[in-house]
């Protein structure tokens, strides 16, 4: 019985973690984009008249942002 | 969002609304630095977002509410003496940091002299301070959905529908805070867009105060036109008027500190076409929020306005 329970822990425990995550998927992703956005800057902000690239990162920030 | 939701669902009115406000300014405040202070002065950006700000909550989002509110339940209630509280305090705030310097003789703004820059600074700060009291302490019941011959069937579908989310307030705060540390550095990196499009595009300048607003305020909308679907017009109230006035009674003082701390200059002074049509937007709501319901025409009325404002910038 206690066995049982002990091997259900860690599979409850990996459940708890993936809903919350998949709960917080904004903030996840928040910190994702600013994380590649910081490693990136140089390149991705080096050409904005390449408008239809300035436009897709503008929305993709803008997007994060209201998620 | 859904932490300011959460934290607003466990501490209830006004409390919860407030703590959305809050949140949506710190955004406000960080975009507008972020654009004050990359690429050139842009000394008008501040007035401009709040016009913007004022022009998309007062006209945009209490139309739709309205409108869509009307089309749903025919005619709405809400707590006429909270409406009214509200509007008081931001015409008052209105007239004095966004009309007021351009009619006094500093130059080329008020808000330039150290003087007058704590005067712009300190009496937006006071009025949102006793107001807070004033719908936290002395008159919460103002704020609250009104009840005529108990709870409306609405509401208490809504109450069971928002049964309070999994974690703790701490967490939700914990998140919370996190949440706004993202969106205020993402905000930098947005700023060199909008900048770039408004120096390279030649758009107005008006047009970036209008980018930054419908950016921190998508938000509450989409808040404020929910709680008018449901029937819950005293929150839609609640968020629309209370981003109104935290936007004049918070922004201000900030964007005044900023300016200041930075060397840069601000000019909170609006010019005559906009002076007058801040003018009107405050009449049309004092008309708007001068009786118990609404109905379809008011919200129509507010959406035209808004309609005018935008043709305005482009054609001015």
């Amino acid at each position: 019985m206690s066995k049982r329970r002990t091997a259900r822990r860690p599979r409850a425990a990996k459940r708890d973690l993936r809903s919350t995550l998949a709960a917080e998927a904004p903030v996840v992703t928040g910190i994702a984009t600013l994380v590649i956005v910081y490693a990136l800057q140089q390149s991705l902000f080096s050409d904005l008249h390449n408008y239809p690239l300035t436009l897709l990162l503008f929305l993709w920030l803008f997007g994060t942002m209201l998620w | 969002m859904r932490h300011a939701d959460a934290i607003a669902a466990r501490l209830g009115e006004p409390y919860g609304t407030l703590v959305l406000t809050l949140s949506v300014i710190v955004i406000e405040v960080s975009l507008i630095a972020s654009v004050m202070l990359n690429g050139d002065n842009n000394p008008t950006l501040a007035r401009d977002t709040m016009f913007a700000t004022l022009m998309i909550v007062l006209n945009f989002m209490v139309g739709l509410a309205l409108v869509i509110g009307a089309l749903r339940h025919f005619e709405q209630s809400y707590n006429l003496g909270g409406a009214r509280a509200y509007l008081s305090v931001i015409a008052a705030l209105v007239v004095f940091t966004l009309i007021l310097p351009n009619y006094m003789l500093t130059e080329p703004d008020p808000s330039q002299a150290p003087a007058q820059t704590l005067l712009f600074v300190a009496i937006p700060l006071l009025f949102y301070a006793v107001f807070i009291f004033f719908q936290t302490a002395r008159h919460r019941a103002l704020f609250d959905e009104p009840i005529s011959g108990g709870t409306p069937k609405s509401t208490r579908r809504e109450a069971a529908h928002h049964a309070p989310a999994e974690g703790s307030l701490a967490f939700h705060v914990m998140m919370l805070v996190i949440t706004l540390i993202v969106a205020v550095m993402l905000a930098k990196f947005l700023a060199v867009i909008v900048d770039f499009g408004l120096e390279d595009l030649n758009l107005p300048d008006e047009f970036g105060g209008l980018l930054v607003a419908i950016l921190v305020l998508a938000p509450e909308g989409l808040s404020a036109f929910r709680a008018a679907l449901k029937n819950r017009l005293q929150h839609a109230v609640n968020v629309c008027l209370g981003s109104a006035l935290a936007t004049i009674g918070l922004t201000v003082p900030a964007v005044l500190i900023i300016g200041y701390v930075t060397v840069r200059e601000v000019h909170l002074g609006l010019a005559p076409v906009e002076t007058v049509f801040m003018l009107l937007t405050l009449f049309v709501s004092g008309l708007t929020f001068g009786g118990a319901r609404t109905n379809v025409l008011q919200g129509i009325v507010h959406l035209a306005l808004f309609i005018v404002f935008v043709a305005l910038i482009f054609s001015p």
